[in-house]
C-alpha cells in the first residue's frame, strides 16, 4: 500500500510542475485596490502593504501621548488620498469591499478598529451640515469627528485643544 | 518564482501527500484491524445510539482521560480547546471573508497562551513524574516539543514580528489552485511553515494518530450487548458457515 502510494510520487509532483506555470496568474485572487490620488505613497509601497499599521500606531502615539501632530503619517491624510470616488461620484464606505482599506482587510478577515472613531472618507467628501446639529447622532460620528477635530498644541505650559472645525 | 518559494511549495505538496495518504491507509488499518472479543469498559451503553452519545462525550470533554487523571484532562483539555480555536483562526488563509470568521479571530489568538501552558504542563510531567519519565519515549518529548514551537513561533508573529498576511494567503491558495505566489520571506514565518510540514509528514507515523484511532477503539465503540447479540468477528462467521 504504502510502496504504491509512492510510486504515484513523481506522476503527482510531475502534474503539479506540467499544470503550475500553465494556469498561473489567474486562479487565484488577489485583493484589488483602489487607485489613489497621488502618484506616491509616504513610504515605499512594499514597506506600507506590510508596516502601514505600524506607522498609524507609530503616529496615534506622538499625537495623543506626545502632542506632536505631524502631517507625514496623518491617518486623515491616508484616507484623503486613498479613498476616491467611484465613477458615480459616491464614496465607497469601509463596510464595502471596493473601499481602500477594506479591499486587503477582507480578504485577510483583520478587523480594521480605525473606523469606529476616524472618519473612511475624504474630509471633503464629508458634507459639512449637511446633517445640522447631528452631534447626539452617533451613525453619523464621523462627521462630527471632522467637524471638531482637535489640533493639540503644546505651548510649553501642558496641552491645550482648539477645534478647527468650529473656526469655520 | 524564487527558490523559496518552490522549495516551500514542494515541500508542503510532499507533505500533504504524506498526510492525506499516510492517514487513509492508517485508518484502513484501524478498521480492518480484527475485534473478536466483546470488550467494552463497563459500565457501557447498551445501545446504538448510547455508545454514538459516549462517543461524543469521549471526544468533545475527554471522558475517560478526566476519570483516570485529572491533572492530564487539564493540560489536555486545555491544549485541546485552544488548538480548535487557532485552527480556526487559521482558516483566514484559506476561506474567502466571513463574519463569522472575522469574530473567531481574537479567539484564536489568545488561545495560543493557553496551548502553551497545556503542552508545557505535560511536557513538565514527562520530565518531573518520574515514573511517567521512566516510561517516556523520544518521539513523546518530540511531539511536545514541535507543537510548543508551531505555536511559539506562531505567537511571535502574532504578537511580536508580523508577517505580510495578505501575501502568506495568495501564497497558500496558490498551493491550492496550482497558481504559485511568492511567500514571504520572514524568518519566523518560514520556521514556522517548515515545522508545520514536519508535523504532517510525522503525522502518520506517530503518536498523534489517537486522533482517528480514538473511533477504532474497541473498549469506547461497542455496544454492551454479549447476551442478547452473540458477538462474532466476521472470519469466525466465514468459518462457521464453511463448517469447519
Amino acid at each position: 500500500m504504502i510502496r504504491s502510494m509512492f510510486k504515484l510520487l513523481p506522476l503527482l509532483l510531475g502534474l503539479v510542475f506540467i499544470a503550475g506555470p500553465s494556469y498561473a496568474g489567474d486562479r487565484v485572487k488577489l485583493p484589488e485596490l483602489a487607485p489613489a490620488k497621488g502618484d506616491k505613497c509616504v513610504e515605499p509601497t512594499d514597506v506600507m502593504r506590510r508596516d502601514h499599521m505600524e506607522f498609524i500606531l507609530h503616529q496615534r502615539d506622538e499625537t495623543v501621548y506626545g502632542g506632536i501632530r505631524t502631517s507625514k503619517h496623518s491617518f486623515a491624510e491616508c484616507i484623503n488620498c486613498h479613498v476616491t470616488p467611484r465613477a458615480d461620484g459616491s464614496y465607497p464606505r469601509v463596510s464595502e469591499k471596493d473601499h481602500f482599506c477594506a479591499s486587503c482587510h477582507s480578504y485577510a478577515s483583520v478587523k480594521v478598529d480605525c473606523f469606529s472613531c476616524h472618519a473612511d472618507r475624504p474630509e471633503k467628501a464629508i458634507k459639512r451640515g449637511a446633517h445640522g446639529h447631528s452631534h447626539a447622532s452617533f451613525k453619523n460620528f464621523d462627521v462630527d469627528t471632522a467637524q471638531h477635530r482637535l489640533a493639540y498644541k503644546d505651548d510649553g505650559s501642558g496641552i491645550t485643544a482648539q477645534a478647527e472645525g468650529s473656526a469655520q | 518564482m524564487s527558490f523559496l518559494t518552490v522549495t516551500y511549495a514542494l515541500t508542503f505538496y510532499f507533505a500533504a501527500i504524506v498526510f492525506v495518504f499516510g492517514l487513509a491507509y492508517r485508518i484502513r488499518t484501524y478498521a480492518k484491524s480484527p475485534a473478536p472479543l466483546k470488550i467494552p469498559t463497563t459500565p457501557a451503553p447498551t445501545t446504538r445510539t448510547g455508545v454514538v452519545v459516549r462517543m461524543l462525550k469521549e471526544l468533545t470533554v475527554f471522558e475517560s482521560l478526566f476519570k483516570s487523571n485529572k491533572w492530564i484532562w487539564l493540560f489536555g483539555i486545555l491544549f485541546h480547546a485552544a488548538l480548535l480555536l487557532a485552527f480556526i483562526r487559521h482558516l483566514r488563509y484559506i476561506l474567502p471573508d466571513w463574519s463569522l470568521l472575522v469574530f473567531m479571530q481574537p479567539f484564536g489568538k489568545y488561545a495560543s497562551f493557553a496551548m502553551v501552558i497545556g503542552l508545557g504542563g505535560l511536557l513538565v510531567r514527562r520530565i518531573v513524574v518520574d515514573r511517567v519519565r521512566y516510561i517516556s519515549a523520544p518521539s513523546d518529548y518530540l511531539m511536545l516539543v514541535l507543537i510548543i514551537a508551531i505555536a511559539a513561533s506562531g505567537m511571535l508573529m502574532t504578537f511580536v514580528e508580523h508577517t505580510d498576511i495578505v501575501a502568506l494567503k495568495a501564497f497558500l491558495l496558490g498551493l491550492i489552485f496550482v497558481d504559485w505566489n511568492p511567500l514571504p520571506t520572514d524568518l519566523i514565518l518560514l520556521v514556522h511553515l517548515a515545522l508545520v510540514a514536519l508535523l504532517m509528514i510525522i503525522f502518520p507515523f506517530s503518536k498523534l494518530l489517537h486522533a482517528p484511532g480514538v473511533f477504532f477503539s474497541p473498549t469506547r465503540n461497542q455496544v454492551d450487548n454479549p447476551r442478547e447479540h452473540r458477538h462474532i468477528a466476521a472470519w469466525a462467521a466465514k468459518l462457521e458457515t464453511s463448517g469447519k
